[in-house]
């Protein structure tokens, strides 16, 4: 089989453009998470502080004479230091940064632990993970149906009762997700525990303490899904049906629909043939994006029900400026994200025959 | 015949039945107490909104949450709660840190280089206010560094009380001396506002925003508003402020005033070096360096901090000394020791520490469901398993600690109510130290002797040559001119009958091995440069331990005595032992296989070291170690490799270890994790997905769950004073003093002092002295008549302070008397006697008349008496003549017969 040369030299291209927009990107994140190195004059300051404090309040040390303290004091600040790798300069590490970064070693955290305990950046990201994508994944495949089939019928009852009630609450979208999560926690786990002894979750992972039988294990953890689940699914609903609704309904407008219309093809294939098939791409990106944004997690909503996702790692992160983990955290999206846009290009090439022209 | 003995049987029985039931209910066995814990079973999990724990308590679907609720909200709704309840903590503390560094020129104008008006900010902030409208009650006002729950307060009560006294609330008094001050200084007062060099005085105030500080921050501004300051609020977090205040340089004049905080976590039985550490340059952070103490307070706050003085009366002196100075030097301004709320549901008791809460060892071997043996207890924390577990340099975090608490065992711990060191493991100890220490001793487990000096034995273990791979005596550390084999301290331990008896968590029983194998662990880790267990961070610690440690000797294996040689002193001789003594909470064949991962290069005890050589910082309960320590596990088993092989097979033989390799073996088996140790629970599961911990009782564990059943509740006094219905100067007063707990009297052995003080109504000392002991539960005060000559008339305050020697808190009740002018008292005493003659008069009247009634009344009885007797005579007469008629009249008819 013959390989055409211009569509492998045009996704070359676009693989380097991407990857050194990547580059510039890590780069970018590590001077600003580190302010510029504003921040180990920070971490500096607090490591002395609380090295101080702690040699001067320990009852081991306390009798001894100050000269001693302080030399202890120094000493121990010196390895503080070399620990953190703070005794080299910020610029050179900012290239160590970059470098474990792009070789996806991530290194190792300054502060944060993975929840099995390993400094290790790899480890802190994908031990929470599994647990990140059971929840939001599964949450963003739930709406991304819903919104898809739920938008195709409501184009096809324009103008119905459920549509203008769509329409109607669409406005409710703007809700965030764990506003509602903290509603539905209080009506489903304390109202109902007061009224009926019996209620869904607060939150967390599992029960306490955890089913030592793995399908009992399975049943609690999807059950601590529910609310969750059920808080994303509210929030998102009547934006997402609303906007699917009216993404179809304008290219069920398009003039090839009319002419298929008029020459009086069945529903169901203008709807597959001249609906759906063009508007393919742009779905196809809309899923591809939000199944990465999945990953991330979502900072309030994983407090609010006590979830151990990826996004109380990346507020833990930000609160203890580690910048390993942050610059970590970043890579895995860029990554992410340039090998979906490259890939999505090329899904492009073959489902759309108008790029797929441009290199005939 | 058959049936009628059926029918009789049944009879029988439906009689007995229920006496048998009777006698079942009545005489049932006693709550079994089992060896370990109370409970079964406690699972550790994470939840970090307190709100929804509290809802999750009511419900029953969280029994105890191991975090203070310091939300007054929130505590208003447990109180109210009949679901819950709560004990209280006192371990953090609020001040304001008033910057003493002149700034650079063009910088701006600080006027706190002036310790005069330091000072007078005590005057303009009120701390009552503070504690209940700020704080809502969850806080106490604070003029000193200690916290009135700990010791330090109690013993120096009589002096702090007057400071509470005199630096209490009287914002014109400030106003006053801040005024005169800012004149003095060159500044200028104008249309309400303070001018320095025609610029605005501005003060810039660092508000910490995390807690109760935001508000009280705020509260101190607007108070510098009303004296004509103008106020810049700097609102940060402590990461941002900690840069500026404890790093920054404090002559920028980037900032005049921080709302500082500071934790205890453990109740502090000695503070001496608050005064070095809080106000001069001996303390922390940039500024401490412009601190210009008084030279007096310095010299005084230095000898503190050295431990110079020569008794503990001395101490005391020059403590009361420096609180008095401490307040005139004011870089300090103290304000309110917060009270964290500690909830639980009602069914469940538990010791909690009066510093740390339910932060501390003693919870967890003391919690129980309420009238039952077993169970589950769901915990919550708002973090769970932070850091690697390892049993030499493992995580420090509170939140790992809380559940490591429950699995490892200790020679002591901390008594909750006292901070002293209660004995777990140790029977008893003698503690042989110099005169220069200074030391005493309260509880009965320690004896204190007190010699000239001490000689360390030459056959004691002072070292380990790390070349030639042999312990060093003390001896030879004498000959090697390191020592001169003299020390401070001798600590006698006795551990009792424990190796062959106490057994870890995977079965193993305890041998000399773990006591002694490992010698050389510590010296290689800290000294040999060459060898792969070396770890620069271990350096420091050893350094310090290195300086106080003189020997070691094992005298006795059944039961097992240890004497340490030591330079490590303290004034109280149960922390000399604990300072000590130690426990091999984890047996040496776990240790081995860690330090087998460490020589082989795998992994590394400590954080430092890992990163160091990029390795993984080892973790005996998860993650990427555990397979590596799984395989050296298979090779420590395999080879029966004993760590120091030369020096350890001493204690350890070829079959003990592959022994003790195989029970470890066993045990990562079932449970998955190398976390073996001896104390009341084992580690059952870690589920780190799920942030969950679960411990189960160690029925094997040699001590019952009652042991510290004494301290489910702080035994603090409860005191009641009577008072004279008045006092009368010149003449004698007595007082009477009544301490109880729980209704009873206060035993006077655990009664350490009752001091009391009395207070004019401008707090002004008048007198303050200790009580005498009257009686179990009873003592007395008496004002004698020169001390009450020397009360002018008006209203007093009597202040007792009574502590006890099983609890820190001390009971500080008051209670007013009036002294009333000697003519009103001479005037109300002839009142009363003329009242008392008069109505002795009155009564002397009324006897008399009730007298005259009486004779009246006889001289009546006398007169009926008389016309009785009168009548009688009559009628005596009359009876008289009438015999006399009748002989007469018998005799006639006689004669007429003859």
């Amino acid at each position: 089989m013959k390989i055409a040369k211009g569509p492998v030299l045009w996704v070359v291209r676009r693989a380097i453009i991407l990857y050194l927009t990547v580059v510039l990107a890590i780069y970018i994140t590590i001077i600003v998470a580190n302010m510029g190195g504003f921040v180990d004059e920070i971490i500096k300051a607090q490591l002395l502080e609380d090295i101080t404090y702690q040699v001067k309040r320990d009852p081991e040390y306390r009798h001894l004479p100050p000269e001693e303290l302080d030399k202890i004091i120094r000493e121990k600040y010196r390895l503080a230091l070399k620990m953190r790798g703070l005794d080299t300069p910020f610029i050179i590490r900012s290239f160590v940064y970059l470098k474990d970064g792009l070789t996806l070693e991530m290194g190792r955290a300054l502060y944060l632990t993975s929840d099995s305990g390993s400094r290790q950046v790899k480890l802190i990201l994908l031990e929470r993970l599994p647990a990140t994508v059971l929840l939001f994944t599964t949450a963003m495949l739930i709406n991304f149906f819903t919104h898809l089939l739920g938008g195709l019928y409501l184009s096809r009852h324009y103008g119905s009762k459920l549509d203008k009630i769509v329409i109607a609450l669409a406005p409710t979208s703007v809700i965030p997700g764990w506003v509602y999560g903290i509603f539905l926690i209080l009506i489903f786990a304390s109202w109902m525990r007061s009224v009926f002894g019996w209620g869904l979750p607060y939150g967390g992972f599992v029960d306490v303490p955890p089913p030592e039988d793995p399908i009992q294990y399975a049943l609690s953890v999807s059950k601590h899904m529910i609310l969750p689940l059920l808080s994303w699914f509210i929030s998102g609903l009547f934006m997402g049906l609303y906007g699917s609704r009216t993404f179809f309904l304008i290219f069920s407008t398009e003039d090839y629909v009319t002419v298929a219309k008029a020459k009086g093809l069945p529903a169901r294939l203008i709807e597959w043939r001249y609906i759906l098939r063009p508007t393919l791409p742009p779905i196809i990106t809309s899923f591809a994006l939000g199944l990465i944004g999945s990953w991330g997690g979502a900072i309030i909503t994983e407090t609010v029900f006590n979830w151990p996702g990826l996004g109380q790692v990346a507020y833990a992160a930000i609160q203890a400026m580690d910048t390993p983990v942050l610059v970590g955290f970043t890579i895995i999206y860029a990554y992410l994200l340039m090998i979906t846009v490259l890939i999505l290009d090329i899904v492009y090439c073959i489902v759309d025959p108008r790029i797929r022209a441009q290199f005939r | 015949m058959r049936k009628t003995c059926l029918v009789g049987i049944l009879v029988a029985l439906l009689i007995l039945a229920p006496i048998i039931s009777l006698i079942h209910v009545t005489f049932a066995a006693p709550e079994e107490v089992p060896y370990g814990p109370w409970v079964d079973e406690i699972a550790f999990f994470e939840e970090k909104d307190k709100e929804k724990a509290v809802d999750m308590m009511k419900k029953g679907e969280m029994h105890v949450y191991l975090f203070p609720i310091e939300d007054p909200d929130l505590f208003a709704r447990v109180k109210a709660s009949p679901e819950l309840t709560y004990k209280m903590s006192f371990g953090l503390f609020y001040e304001f840190t008033l910057n003493p560094a002149e700034f650079k020129e063009g910088k701006g104008f600080n006027p706190f280089v002036n310790p005069r008006i330091r000072e007078a900010i005590n005057y303009i902030i009120d701390r009552e206010y503070i504690a209940d409208e700020i704080c809502r009650g969850l806080a106490k006002p604070k003029w000193v560094s200690f916290i009135s729950a700990f010791p330090e307060y109690g013993r120096l009560a009589d002096v702090i009380k007057l400071i509470e006294a005199k630096y209490s609330y009287n914002f014109e008094k400030g106003k006053e001396i801040i005024f005169e001050e800012m004149m003095e200084m060159g500044c200028e007062y104008k249309d309400g506002k303070w001018y320095y060099k025609g610029q605005p005085v501005t003060i810039k105030v660092i508000i910490r925003v995390e807690d109760f500080r935001k508000q009280i921050g705020d509260y101190l501004c607007d108070q510098l508003e009303k004296l004509g300051f103008t106020v810049e609020r700097l609102y940060k977090t402590r990461r941002e402020a900690g840069a500026l205040v404890f790093a920054g340089d404090p002559t920028e004049g980037l900032w005049h005033i921080y709302t500082g905080g500071w934790v205890s976590t453990a109740v502090s039985r000695d503070d001496r070096w608050d005064f070095g550490f809080f106000y001069t340059p001996l303390g922390y952070g940039a500024f401490m360096k412009y601190s210009k103490p008084d030279p007096i307070f310095y010299e005084i706050a230095e000898r503190l901090w050295r431990g110079d003085f020569k008794s503990w009366e001395e101490r005391q002196e020059l403590m009361a000394k420096a609180l008095e100075l401490a307040m005139k030097d004011s870089l300090r301004v103290w304000i309110v020791d917060q009270i964290s709320p500690w909830v639980s549901v009602k069914d469940l008791e538990a010791a909690a520490d009066l510093s740390g809460g339910f932060w501390s060892a003693i919870w967890c071997r003391t919690v129980r469901f309420k009238d039952k043996v077993g169970g589950t207890i769901k915990a919550a924390s708002v973090g769970i398993l932070v850091d690697p577990w390892n049993p030499v340099a493992g995580t420090n975090w509170v939140y790992d600690a809380l559940v490591l608490w429950c699995l490892n065992d200790y020679a002591f711990i901390s008594n909750p109510y006292t901070g002293l060191p209660m004995p777990i493991n140790v029977v008893n100890a003698t503690v042989y130290a110099t005169k220069e220490v200074g030391a005493t001793a309260t509880m009965p487990w320690v004896k204190l002797v007190v010699v000239d000096k001490i000689e360390a034995p030459d056959d004691a273990w002072w070292g380990w040559d790390i070349e030639k791979k042999k312990v060093i005596t003390v001896g030879e550390a004498k000959a090697m001119g390191e020592i001169n084999g003299y020390c401070k301290c001798k600590v006698v331990v006795n551990y009792g009958s424990v190796l062959g008896k106490v057994k870890y968590h995977d079965g193993s029983v305890m041998t000399l091995a773990d006591w002694t194998a490992f010698w050389p662990f510590g010296f290689e880790r800290a000294l040999n440069k060459d060898s792969p267990l070396y770890d620069e961070s271990a350096v420091p610690g050893f350094k310090t331990w290195r300086k106080n440690f003189i020997g070691r000797r094992i005298i006795s294996e059944d039961p097992l005595i240890i004497e340490y040689y030591t330079n490590y002193t303290h004034q109280e001789a149960e922390f000399i032992v604990s300072g000590v003594a130690g426990w091999p909470n984890i047996p040496w064949h776990v240790t081995a296989i860690g330090i087998l991962a460490e020589e082989k290069g795998l992994l590394a005890f400590s954080d430092y070291k890992a990163k160091q050589t990029a390795r993984e910082w080892m973790n005996y309960i998860g993650g990427p170690s555990l397979a590596v320590l799984k395989s050296c596990l298979d090779e420590a088993l395999e080879t029966s490799y004993i760590p120091f092989k030369e020096f350890a097979s001493q204690y350890i033989s070829t079959e003990e270890a592959k022994k003790r390799y195989e029970a470890l073996k066993a045990f990562y088996e079932s449970y998955g994790h190398f976390w073996v140790a001896s104390g009341p629970y084992y580690l059952s599961r870690v589920d780190f997905t799920a942030h969950q911990a679960v411990v189960k009782a160690f029925r094997e564990y040699r001590f019952k769950a009652d042991r510290f059943a004494w301290l489910a509740e702080p035994p603090i006094p409860e005191a009641t004073i009577e008072v004279p219905e008045s006092v009368v100067p010149g003449l004698k007063a007595t007082f009477t003093v009544k301490l109880t707990y729980k209704g009873k009297p206060y035993p006077s052995e655990r009664i350490d002092f009752v001091k009391y003080l009395v207070l004019d109504a401008k707090g002004n000392l008048i007198t303050k002295g200790e009580a005498k002991f009257v009686e179990e539960g009873k003592y007395e005060i008496t004002l004698d008549s020169k001390t009450t000559g020397a009360m002018t008339p008006g209203t007093y305050t009597l202040m007792i302070v009574a502590a006890s020697k099983d609890v820190a808190l001390p009971a500080m009740p008051t209670k007013e008397f009036v002294v009333i002018p000697a003519i009103e008292y001479f005037q109300t005493l002839l009142e009363s006697t003329k009242k008392a003659l008069e109505s002795r008069i009155g009564g002397l009247e009324t006897s008399v008349s009730s007298l005259e009634s009486n004779v009246k009344s006889i001289q009546a009885s006398i007169g009926q008496l008389t016309t009785l007797a009168g009548l009688s005579l009559v009628l005596t007469l009359v009876a008289l003549g009438l015999a006399a008629f009748a002989l007469l009249k018998a005799k006639k008819p006689a004669e007429k017969k003859e």
